[in-house]
C-alpha cells in the first residue's frame, strides 16, 4: 500500500471519525508513559480526505490521543491517499492492533464486522483475510462476534474485560436492554465463572418465564438486590449467596426438602468420617452411606458407632419420606 | 394433515397403499433411492420439527412390525406392545417427545401392509393375551384422512380373540370405523388433557368436547374405550381445570365401558427443552421444578407429582370407583402413595392390564409367561 510519512497538525486530524476503529477508547496508562518517555515508535495510519477536510484515523487512535494529552502540536504519520480502498484500510487497521497484542472479544468483534463488511456479508472470506492479519477467527466466530456489536455498551464492556463469555452475551439478545444491562452490571460485580454465568442466567431466565417478569425485574426483587448492594463486598461470598437465593427460588419445594434433610443429618450427629447422602431429588428410596477410614481400627469403630446411629430414631426421621406427600 | 411434498422411496413405489395416498392427496410423489436425501432436507430446514409435519415420506417397515414398548427402566412399564404403522405426528404438540425422539423427524407412513399382516397374524397365532397399539410413535388416526388403516385393522383385530387393538388418538376420526363389527377387540382411547392445555400446548387437536363426543360416539356403538391423562401438566390452577375434565368425562361416559384410565405427568429427555424453548416460546411448560430422574429424563420433583395424581384420582374414583386407573411409568412409591397399592405380583402391571381387557373386551387365549 503506497503511503507517505507526513508531519501533521493534531487538529487536522478527526478522531470522530472512528469507522475504522477497533481498539477500546481510553488509551493505558502505559501507552500514555512510552510516548512521553521515548516519543512515537509505531506511527498512526491516517487517511487523506478530500482537499481542506480533516484526515481520518485508520489505525492508531489511542496514540493520537495520547499525544492530544500531550500537548503535541504535531504527529508524524502514514498518510494513505484518499482513494485507498475499505479493504485496504480495514487491513491496515487490523494488522496494526492484532499483530502487536492480542485484542480481546469487543475489538476481534469490531474487526470481524470491518471485514464482513468488506466481503459483503461472506464470513468465510473475511476468515481468510482475517487470519494473515494476525487474527485467527473462523466463520463461525466471525458470525457470533458480529452479533455481539449489537448488543448495549455495558454487554460491550463485560465481554472486553472477559467478566461474561461471549456466548452468554448472545443468549442476552432476545432480552430487553434494561435485562442485558442488569445481567452485564452481576456480571461485572460478581465476576463469576463462564459455568456460573451460564447456571445464573438459566435460572433467572427460568425465573423470569415463570413470573411474567423481564430478568432485570427479577433482580431488581429484595431477594437478589439486597445481594448485589450489600455494603461488604466479599464476591465469592456474594455469588455463592446469590446462587442458593436462585436455586431456593427456582427450586422451592426441592430445596426445602434438601434443607430438612441436612437438618435431620445434623440432629443425627453423624461422626466426622461418616455421611449419608440423599437420593438425587429424592426420586428413588434409596439413600448412600459413606465412611472413610485408613485403617482396619478405624473401620471397627465406626462399626460400632454405625450400630448406635440405626438405634437412633432419628434416623427413622431422616428416612422417612412422607415429605412426598406435602409438598 | 397438510402435506406439502410427497416423496416414495424407490422400493414402496408399486404397493397399493402408495397408489392410494398418492391419488388421494392429488401430489405428484417424488421418487427417491435414498431416504437420507429427505432427512437432510428436512435437518436443514429452519425449523426442522415443523417441516418435518408437511413432508410424507412413503416407505417400508424393514424392520419389526411389532416391538416392545420403549419403556425406561426403574420406572414400571404397562408392556404393551407397538404395532409400527407410521412415525411423527402432523399435529404439534409442545411437550411431544417425538421432536426430539426422531433425527430429523419425518412423518413416514409404512405401505409394507401385506408384511404387517402377516406379523399379526403370526403374533395372533400364539394366542397369547397381549395389548397392541399404533399410538406410541405416531398418533393412531391421523392417517385416516390419507389412507384407511384404521379399519383394515380394526377388522383384523375382530377376526382373532387372544389380542386387543388400542387406537390413542387426540382427533375425532372415527367416523369410518363406527359401522365395523369390531367385537370389542378395538379399544379406542383417547389423550385427555385440560382445556388449557389443549389451547396452549397442543396446536392442531380437536378440543376436549370434541374428543368426548367422538368417545360417545364409539361408546355408543359397543366400543371399549381408554382414556390417558398424559402428559399432565402443572400449572396455576391446574387441580381445578384437571377435575374439571373428570367431570366432562364422567357427565359423557358410561364409566362401564372403560377399560383403563392411565395417567403421567410431563417428562422429558433433556434434548427437548431448548426445541420447546424455539418452538414455543410461549410455552412455560419446560421452566417448572423438573429433577433428573433415574433415567436419564427430567420429571417433576416427586412430591409434586403425587399430589397432582392424588388429585385427580380422587376425581376419578368419585365418578367411578371401579374403574381402573394406572400410571405410565411411574414407581412403587408414587403407586403406593397415590393408589395404595404397587402393581400387584405376579405378572405385575402388565397382567392386570392383560386381566382387565380379558374382562372388558373378552379376551380368551393364555396369559404370558413371567
Amino acid at each position: 500500500m503506497q503511503a507517505e510519512t507526513l508531519l501533521i497538525f493534531l487538529d487536522a486530524i478527526d478522531t470522530r471519525d472512528n469507522r475504522y476503529q477497533i481498539s477500546d477508547s481510553d488509551p493505558p496508562e502505559a501507552l500514555s508513559e512510552s510516548i512521553d518517555e521515548a516519543g512515537l515508535i509505531s506511527l498512526p495510519w491516517v487517511q487523506q480526505q478530500e482537499a481542506d477536510k480533516a484526515f481520518r484515523v485508520v489505525a492508531g487512535f489511542r496514540r493520537i490521543t495520547v499525544c492530544r494529552k500531550l500537548g503535541w502540536p504535531q504527529v508524524t504519520c502514514r498518510v494513505l491517499p484518499a482513494g485507498a480502498s475499505k479493504l485496504s484500510c480495514w487491513k491496515i487497521a487490523i494488522a496494526d492492533n492484532a499483530v502487536t497484542r492480542s485484542l480481546n472479544l469487543l475489538e476481534q468483534a469490531r474487526a470481524a464486522a470491518g471485514l464482513m463488511e468488506v466481503c459483503d456479508g461472506d464470513a468465510k472470506q473475511a476468515a481468510q483475510l482475517a487470519g494473515p492479519l494476525g487474527l485467527r477467527i473462523n466463520p463461525q466466530l466471525i458470525r457470533k462476534l458480529t452479533r455481539l456489536l449489537a448488543l448495549p455498551g455495558a454487554v460491550h464492556q463485560a465481554v472486553a474485560q472477559n467478566r461474561m463469555s461471549l456466548n452468554i452475551a448472545l443468549s442476552l439478545e432476545p432480552m430487553d436492554e434494561s435485562s442485558a444491562v442488569a445481567f452485564a452490571g452481576l456480571c461485572q460485580n460478581l465476576n463469576p465463572t463462564v459455568n456460573h454465568q451460564q447456571e445464573i442466567f438459566t435460572g433467572l431466565y427460568e425465573l423470569a418465564r415463570l413470573q411474567d417478569k423481564s430478568l432485570a425485574d427479577v433482580l431488581a426483587q429484595s431477594d437478589f438486590s439486597e445481594i448485589l448492594h450489600a455494603t461488604r463486598k466479599d464476591r465469592r461470598r456474594q455469588l455463592q449467596v446469590l446462587r442458593r437465593t436462585l436455586y431456593n427460588l427456582r427450586f422451592p419445594n426441592l430445596s426445602r426438602s434438601e434443607a430438612a434433610f441436612e437438618q435431620k443429618k445434623k440432629n443425627l450427629r453423624l461422626p466426622e468420617n461418616m455421611n449419608i447422602s440423599a437420593p438425587p431429588g429424592f426420586e428413588s428410596n434409596v439413600y448412600t452411606l459413606t465412611i472413610r477410614f485408613s485403617q482396619s481400627r478405624q473401620l471397627c469403630d465406626c462399626a460400632e458407632k454405625l450400630a448406635a446411629i440405626c438405634r437412633n430414631p432419628e434416623l427413622e426421621d431422616l428416612l422417612d419420606r412422607s415429605f412426598n406427600e406435602n409438598p | 394433515m397438510k402435506i406439502r411434498k410427497l416423496y416414495i422411496e424407490q422400493g414402496a413405489a408399486d404397493y397399493p397403499a402408495t397408489r392410494h395416498i398418492c391419488s388421494r392427496l392429488e401430489m405428484p410423489g417424488q421418487i427417491i433411492d435414498n431416504p437420507e436425501s429427505v432427512y437432510q432436507e428436512i435437518a436443514r430446514s429452519p425449523d426442522p420439527e415443523k417441516a418435518g409435519k408437511s413432508i410424507l415420506l412413503l416407505t417400508r417397515n424393514r424392520g419389526a412390525f411389532l416391538r416392545d414398548c420403549p419403556g425406561t427402566s426403574y420406572y414400571t412399564c404397562c408392556g404393551y406392545q407397538i404395532l409400527h404403522i407410521g412415525t411423527y405426528c402432523s399435529m404439534d404438540c409442545a411437550y411431544c417427545i417425538l421432536q426430539a425422539y426422531f433425527h430429523p423427524p419425518v412423518l413416514q407412513f409404512f405401505v409394507n401392509h401385506a408384511e404387517m399382516e402377516t406379523s399379526l397374524q403370526q403374533h395372533f397365532a400364539k394366542g397369547e393375551i397381549s395389548r397392541i397399539g399404533t399410538g406410541e410413535f405416531t398418533d393412531s388416526l391421523i392417517w385416516e384422512s390419507v389412507y384407511p388403516l384404521a379399519p383394515r385393522l380394526v377388522e383384523l383385530f375382530s377376526r382373532q380373540k387372544a389380542c386387543v387393538l388400542e387406537l390413542k388418538t387426540k382427533t375425532t376420526a372415527v367416523d369410518p370405523l363406527l359401522g365395523l363389527a369390531h367385537h370389542k377387540k378395538t379399544i379406542m382411547a383417547w389423550s385427555l388433557n385440560t382445556e388449557a392445555v389443549i389451547a396452549n400446548q397442543e396446536r392442531g387437536t380437536a378440543a376436549l368436547g370434541a374428543r368426548l363426543t367422538a368417545a360417545e360416539k364409539c361408546q355408543k356403538q359397543g366400543f371399549p374405550l381408554a382414556f390417558h391423562f398424559d402428559p399432565m401438566i402443572l400449572y396455576n390452577g391446574c387441580y381445578a381445570d384437571y377435575e374439571n375434565v373428570i367431570e366432562q368425562l364422567f357427565s359423557r361416559i358410561d364409566p362401564a365401558g372403560i377399560v383403563w384410565i392411565s395417567l403421567g405427568s410431563f417428562r422429558f429427555m433433556p434434548e427437548l427443552k431448548p426445541i420447546v424453548a424455539r418452538r414455543f416460546a410461549a410455552s412455560k411448560i419446560i421452566y417448572n421444578e423438573f429433577i433428573r430422574a433415574i433415567d436419564g429424563k427430567m420429571r417433576y420433583f416427586k412430591p409434586m407429582r403425587i399430589q397432582l395424581y392424588s388429585r385427580v384420582i380422587e376425581a376419578i374414583k368419585f365418578h367411578a370407583p371401579e374403574v381402573l386407573v394406572y400410571f405410565c411409568m411411574e414407581d412403587n412409591e408414587v403407586w403406593q402413595k397415590c393408589l395404595g397399592h404397587t402393581p400387584a405380583e405376579p405378572g405385575g402391571l402388565p397382567m392386570m392390564l392383560d386381566q382387565r381387557a380379558v374382562q372388558i373386551c373378552g379376551l380368551s387365549g393364555q396369559f404370558p409367561a413371567g
